[in-house]
């Protein structure tokens, strides 16, 4: 009897922790946010918001990853839009630079950010 | 022994199981929707997105694509031998135009005459003289040449009689980019709803460069949330409102997105065809929400033009369509009709 009310706490410690262990990496994958760039349409990468870094598109533009937001740092048209555009993070959101057709677009990891299924602008 | 070793396999596999179960839905979205198909292209110098719930390939989205090409071919101000570039060089001569550019136009000539000329496609000429793009030293344009290109601007120089277009001012030129981007996404969406069911299309967002029109609903049959960009904002997704719609449009004209700053002043890129000047109205944003994305193109311009107090006076005497003004102090104006969050 003794044993068996042992067993049954010990087995109900080991799925709680099991459970626990699970959540937390399925919430550990979840909030990885990350932008995807694209030229001309075609995929060039994707990249970890959580990691700062500074990425050459093409020729003409830069994308600087800090802090959790991305970011067009300098493009060479003259069309100087993108880099005025405002920055990307967890939350969504794309920045575009039109004459060389460029798109870095945040997708969102977490599911807490606010949702909207387009932003009009 | 035997019965005790039993038992413990099956509890081992009771409290595994779920664990397991988990894990095959780690990552994955909730719901047994499958994911919508989105892709990306760049037509009439704008970025458009095509994302589509139901459908198991993008065919749809290039068939979108490939009409966008069209409408491009027709409308393109630069492009030799659009029915644009042939109007601006008929030098006051009839021109013959498909039916397409003779009905946008129509649609021009109505929006100039509802918002009092506030909304004009002949400012083409002022438009070219001014320099937007941020190369270099920031200018304004020469003031004689401004007035000069000014004296062309009136949407009463055009003559449209069924699909023939005539420019009674031969120097006048005109720009559709006011209304485009909005006829077209109506467009597209007609040939969603066409063509769409056969290949099993719930819904789906055509954002033609930041004008939103949504297509049917969600999988799940809820609405759509549109949000509007705060102007200004320091990341793309500050929101300054957001809508919750299903089966409308909304459009948004801004100042924060083609600008340029000189000696303290803000020069925007809408331009009072009045004046030849970037419209002083102290509003940072003008959305409007509708069925039609080009009346929310038309009108959110018009409005724009035209203020918060006569745009906002203009908007209640519409049936069905509603707008939300933000002043540059960042403050909220919404019609009557505007949903509150």
């Amino acid at each position: 009897m003794k044993k068996n009310e042992i067993r049954i706490f010990a087995g109900i410690f080991l799925f709680a922790l099991l459970l626990w262990i699970a959540l937390t990496l399925c919430g550990r994958f979840r909030t990885i946010s990350s932008v995807k760039i694209t030229v001309g349409g075609t995929e060039l990468g994707t990249y970890s918001l959580a990691e700062d870094q500074v990425i050459s598109i093409g020729e003409g533009n830069i994308c600087e990853i800090r802090d959790g937001e991305a970011r067009m740092i300098s493009a060479d048209c003259p069309d100087q839009l993108c880099v005025k555009q405002p920055a990307v993070d967890e939350n969504g959101g794309s920045i575009v630079c039109l004459p060389h057709q460029v798109v870095i677009e945040a997708s969102s990891g977490s599911s807490q950010a606010p949702q909207v299924d387009a932003i009009s602008s | 022994m035997n019965t005790y070793r039993t038992s413990v396999f099956a509890e081992l596999s009771i409290i595994l199981l779920p664990v397991l179960l988990l894990f095959t839905g780690c990552g994955r979205s909730p719901s047994r929707h499958p994911d919508p198909i989105s892709d990306t292209g760049f037509y009439l110098d704008t970025v458009v997105t095509i994302t589509l719930y139901g459908v198991a390939d993008d065919s749809l989205i290039q068939d979108c694509f490939s009409l966008m090409a069209d409408y491009e071919a027709l409308l393109s101000r630069t492009r030799p031998g659009s029915d644009v570039w042939k109007i601006n060089h008929s030098q006051g001569e009839p021109v013959q135009v498909s039916p397409d550019t003779a009905d946008l136009i129509r649609r021009s000539l109505y929006y100039s005459g509802l918002s009092d000329g506030a909304f004009d496609v002949t400012i083409a000429p002022v438009t070219d003289l001014w320099d937007f793009t941020g190369e270099g030293q920031p200018s304004l344009p020469d003031p004689a040449q401004l007035s000069e290109a000014l004296a062309h601007v009136d949407y009463r120089n055009i003559l449209l009689e069924d699909t023939s277009v005539t420019l009674s001012d031969p120097q006048s030129a005109i720009d559709l980019g006011g209304i485009a981007k909005g006829y077209i996404a109506d467009r597209l969406k007609e040939f969603l709803l066409t063509n769409g069911r056969e290949s099993g299309l719930i819904g789906g967002i055509i954002d033609l460069g930041g004008n939103i029109l949504t297509v049917g609903s969600k999988p799940d049959g809820s609405s759509w949330r549109i949000g509007v960009r705060r102007p200004f904002a320091q990341t793309a997704a500050e929101l300054a409102a957001t809508v919750t719609c299903s089966d409308l449009s909304l459009v948004t004209s801004g100042t924060y997105e083609r600008y340029f700053e000189l000696d303290g002043t803000l020069y925007h890129h809408i331009l009072d065809p009045q004046t030849g000047y970037p419209a002083d109205t102290d509003l940072s944003s003008v959305s409007i929400l509708a069925s039609s994305s080009m009346d929310c193109d038309a009108l959110s311009t018009s409005c724009f033009l035209l203020g918060l107090d006569q745009g906002m006076a203009l908007i209640e005497t519409l049936a069905d369509t509603e707008a939300l003004f933000i002043t540059e102090n960042g403050e909220l104006y919404r019609s009557s009709g505007f949903p509150q969050e």
